[in-house]
């Protein structure tokens, strides 16, 4: 039977495959990750690629035990709670997430705090991790934004299913000049009462609460912002695809779905990162979209976008 | 002089004369439109004198003082306090529109769920 943390570390693995960072510096980097658990120092550089990777940031997840005593060294960003801790040295490019327990960690992504440190880090080099879902085709991208609820995973993974480029569920990120979007997770969530046969040949078995935790296996790393859709959803009574409208909006209008939930829930995240939010909207065109239980026809009218 | 400024802990953007105000003290979010925007674009970038922000409002729009003043005074996301510093402009445009303020709560609780740890005097969230 596999040990809990290797699954755990093998789960990250797999869903943090298409996380990428770009530094102009040093070209195509990634942030290295180091698990520490248990008492026993698991340690492996698992993001590293053939032939020299310059690291942008250590990251250590340290699993059981005590929280660990940081010594402050410069500015330091901290937040958490009993069962997790994530602590980010800015300058020192290294941070920290601590976890009590795998128990309180069920799946790799946006569910676990360890999307807070990589925000974190992502900010420093220039991008901005967005409370959105994307899809996309030929490579422009429809980034779904809005508070929980709304869709913005349903429609993305129903996407990805359909064929369209899927670039992230949740959580992306996006440059602070605003003109691409770059995916984080692999991962995708599903409410368990919308689990279809189609979307077997994503699950993973694992359950956050009331979601199946999905793979896509084909994820795209970046795609040009085309357009900034924010979604109503209507009440489950109305009849299938009655009144799915997609219309223009404001510029505004889209920036009050996308910056409030991503910055509130990742505290920490500063003007950098509103600003980049705030040139996403300015750089791509706004839509409001109203949809009811046709999924699909929501999904081609963004569609007509690309 | 007093000083006007925004209140310690907010992040302010502004996207056609609509300006997002985010509150990490309290969860809140504001949208801000007409002449209250143009204060706030001009806010984001470090306190102002006052009585320059209402004289100059009087003189631009040829309004009463109490417009403005009610704005500044009802807006959660402002304070007043000593001003030091030099005299910058602020940027309003035109036609007057009246400062409308738009409360958003239902993110609250995002933060209820994550509490803060202190992170020291060098360290976030004293930014």
């Amino acid at each position: 039977m596999t040990h809990p943390l290797q699954a755990f570390r093998d789960r990250v693995e797999r869903a943090l495959t298409p996380f990428t960072l770009w530094s102009w510096k040093v070209g195509k980097e990634r942030i290295r990750v180091h698990f520490l658990g248990e008492g026993h120092e698991l340690k492996r550089f698992f993001l590293e690629e053939t032939g020299t990777v310059a690291v942008l940031a250590e990251l250590y997840v340290i699993i059981g035990g005590e929280s660990p005593e940081l010594p402050p060294r410069g500015s330091v960003k901290m937040l958490g709670t009993e069962d997790w801790v994530a602590v980010y040295h800015q300058g020192g490019e290294e941070a920290y997430v601590w976890l009590k327990s795998l128990d309180n960690v069920a799946a790799w992504g946006p569910e676990t705090p360890l999307h807070v440190p990589l925000g974190w880090i992502a900010e420093q080099w220039g991008y901005a991790l967005a409370h959105a879902s994307a899809f996309g085709k030929d490579g422009k991208v429809a980034l779904i934004v809005g508070p929980p609820g709304v869709g913005k995973s349903t429609l993305a993974v129903r996407a990805a299913i359909r064929g369209f480029e899927y670039y992230g569920d949740d959580r992306v990120l996006v440059e602070e000049w605003g003109y691409q979007v770059h995916a984080v997770f692999s991962s995708a969530k599903c409410f368990l009462k919308d689990i279809t046969p189609e979307h077997a040949k994503f699950d993973t078995g694992l359950v956050v609460r009331d979601k199946a935790i999905l793979e896509i296996p084909v994820c795209h790393k970046a795609g040009a912002i085309m357009a900034v859709v924010v979604p109503t959803k209507r009440p489950d009574h109305h009849p299938v695809g009655h009144g799915t409208v997609l219309w223009n909006s404001s510029r505004a209008r889209a920036l009050r779905a996308l910056a409030p939930s991503s910055m509130l829930q990742l505290p920490g995240l500063g003007r950098r990162s509103l600003d980049a939010f705030s040139k996403v909207v300015q750089g791509s065109i706004p839509f409001e979209l109203l949809w009811g239980s046709d999924v699909d026809l929501a999904i081609d009218r963004i569609a007509e976008l690309f | 002089m007093r000083s006007l400024r925004l209140k310690s802990g907010t992040e302010v953007s502004t996207v056609d004369r609509e300006t997002l105000v985010i509150s990490f003290a309290d969860g809140h979010y504001y949208a801000i439109t007409g002449v209250g925007s143009d204060l706030l674009a001009t806010l984001a970038n470090g306190p102002l004198s006052l009585e320059y922000v209402v004289a100059s409002f009087m003189a631009h729009f040829e309004k009463k003082a109490d417009e403005i003043v009610k704005f500044v005074s009802e807006s959660a996301f402002l304070e007043t306090g000593e001003f030091e510093g030099e005299e910058r402009l602020v940027r309003w445009s035109l036609p007057y529109l009246e400062p409308k303020v738009t409360t958003h709560a239902e993110l609250a609780d995002i933060l209820v769920l994550d509490p803060i740890h202190d992170a020291g005097p060098a360290g976030w969230p004293s930014r």
